[in-house]
């Protein structure tokens, strides 16, 4: 009876090794596994990475263009034709034999010179992506705004609620884009009169309203024909953990939206 | 037969660490080469009957595994970066070192295994395997693979071994009542265990020579 009893013992013990053998075993798999899912997340990760800061350059290189095209159309259109206008006045103030009207001719192509010497100034003065961390958003978007009131193409109204704080360079930049977008769009497709631009700072919240009066336009038209610029917005929202609302209607002007939880990590895979 | 295939198997182990042993880089590495040479001597002993008393040989069994599971666990707890864990493990190493002279004096006898202390050893080494497997999974960074680790493949046969022996030697008062069977069991059980443990620790010593060379060039 003992010896039967220690048989069945035997047996408890040759089962029980290797229940602890096969527990080992799933101990060592485990970690394989665990090792390989590592790994990809890691490989993951550094391509998210990778992605993000590249559409980060690319919406820095797109803001630097969106100025420089600005300063040739200034050169352009502006600083080149007045200086033109000089040159021509001063080349007839010589064959004029009255002092007084030689005297005018040369007053007003001083004049002309002070306008283009002041309009240069604030040429220099003009955005690029470093002044946009340099200044804050707010004061980038007045400075933007100040420029496009000046040419009376638009009538921009801008007002800021709560205190204004820095929302990260990133962010700010891709903000930044969004609104010269949103902007570029109310001047070339919406023959908008008025844009409202609204920042709202709240504690732990931001929101960016910009709304046009123009002529609005189908969501469903846009997407087919060419939505990438909407899509742009949208996506570019959700690199910085934002979300982008837009609504319009033919007739009803367009009015975009963008919400931006602070305190949300940025989302280098484009999804809140 | 049996005894010449455990001196072959830790004379290779032995061997290997010899042929790598100036490629090592860490002192408890270069250890190794007196632990198994200990470990060969022992099994050479064993096999010329010199530690039969009273025809019995578990007192020389008794110093022989607490030699080993001082080695093994002053190994594992060195390779602890957590300053808290080693000083844990340390002081659970000692007491239970203590209780084994305890076990071996008092409890069981000199002449009997003591094999409730042997089970308390390898308790405490399957928890510190586990602890350092655990403590791997926190640093894995994606670039070194598990397989080149040295320190993986000692840990893992050391947890096979502990496992595969843990409940043999948590039943071993069945040896002294079905002695035949009980020895049949042991020589499979055995067997299984030590070619898990010294194979690891051959693989272990070739990939601590490997990445030595990784790092010279």
């Amino acid at each position: 009876m003992v010896e039967a009893a220690a048989q069945d013992s035997i047996v408890l013990i040759v089962a029980g090794t290797i229940m602890f053998l096969l527990l080992g075993i799933f101990i060592i798999g485990f970690m394989f596994f665990y090792q390989r899912k590592r790994t990809s997340h890691i490989a993951e990760q550094a391509q998210l990475k990778s992605a993000f800061s590249q559409e980060i350059l690319t919406t820095q290189i797109e803001v630097q263009e969106q100025t420089l095209n600005y300063i040739s159309q200034e050169l352009h259109d502006n600083i080149g034709q007045v200086l033109s206008f000089v040159k021509l006045n001063l080349g007839t103030a010589g064959a004029i034999t009255d002092a007084q009207k030689k005297q005018q001719k040369i007053d007003s192509s001083r004049d002309l010179i002070a306008q283009v010497i002041t309009d240069l100034r604030n040429l220099s003065k003009s955005l690029s992506f470093q002044q946009i961390s340099q200044y804050g958003l707010v004061k980038a978007m007045q400075v933007e705004i100040e420029r496009v009131n000046t040419s009376g193409l638009l009538k921009i109204e801008m007002t800021v609620d709560g205190e204004p704080e820095s929302l990260g360079e990133q962010r700010e930049l891709v903000l930044f884009r969004i609104f010269q977008e949103s902007l570029n769009n109310a001047l070339k497709y919406a023959h908008a009169r008025h844009l409202t631009i609204s920042l709202i700072y709240a504690e732990d919240l931001f929101n960016l309203t910009i709304a046009d009066d123009g002529i609005g336009f189908s969501t469903e038209v846009a997407s087919k024909r060419n939505g990438s610029g909407l899509k742009n917005i949208e996506s570019r929202a959700a690199l910085i953990g934002a979300t982008a609302s837009l609504e319009t209607s033919p007739g009803a002007g367009c009015t975009i939206k963008v919400t931006l939880n602070q305190y949300k990590q940025l989302n280098i895979n484009g999804v809140n | 037969m049996k005894s010449i295939f455990y001196l072959g198997l830790y004379g290779c182990a032995l061997l290997t660490c010899l042929f790598c042993f100036n490629r090592f880089k860490q002192l408890r590495y270069k250890l190794f080469l007196p632990f198994l040479s200990f470990i060969v001597l022992y099994q050479i002993g064993e096999m010329q009957k010199l530690f039969g008393i009273h025809k019995s040989n578990l007192w020389s069994v008794n110093i022989e595994v607490t030699i080993e599971f001082i080695f093994y666990s002053f190994f594992i707890i060195s390779s602890s970066r957590e300053p808290k864990e080693k000083r844990g493990f340390k002081i659970a190493a000692w007491a239970i070192f203590v209780f084994t002279l305890i076990d071996v004096f008092f409890i069981q006898g000199v002449e009997r295994l003591c094999s409730i202390a042997i089970v308390m050893q390898y308790a405490l080494l399957i928890i510190m395997v586990c602890r350092f497997f655990y403590g791997q999974m926190k640093v894995f960074d994606g670039e070194t693979s598990l397989l080149k680790q040295p320190d993986f493949w000692v840990n893992t046969g050391l947890l096979f071994f502990s496992l595969s022996e843990f409940l043999f030697f948590a039943a071993f008062n069945l040896a002294y009542v079905v002695p035949g069977i009980f020895s049949t069991l042991f020589d499979i059980i055995s067997a299984v265990a030590n070619i898990i443990l010294y194979s690891c620790l051959i693989v272990s010593f070739i990939w601590s020579r490997q990445q030595r060379k990784t790092v010279s060039y």
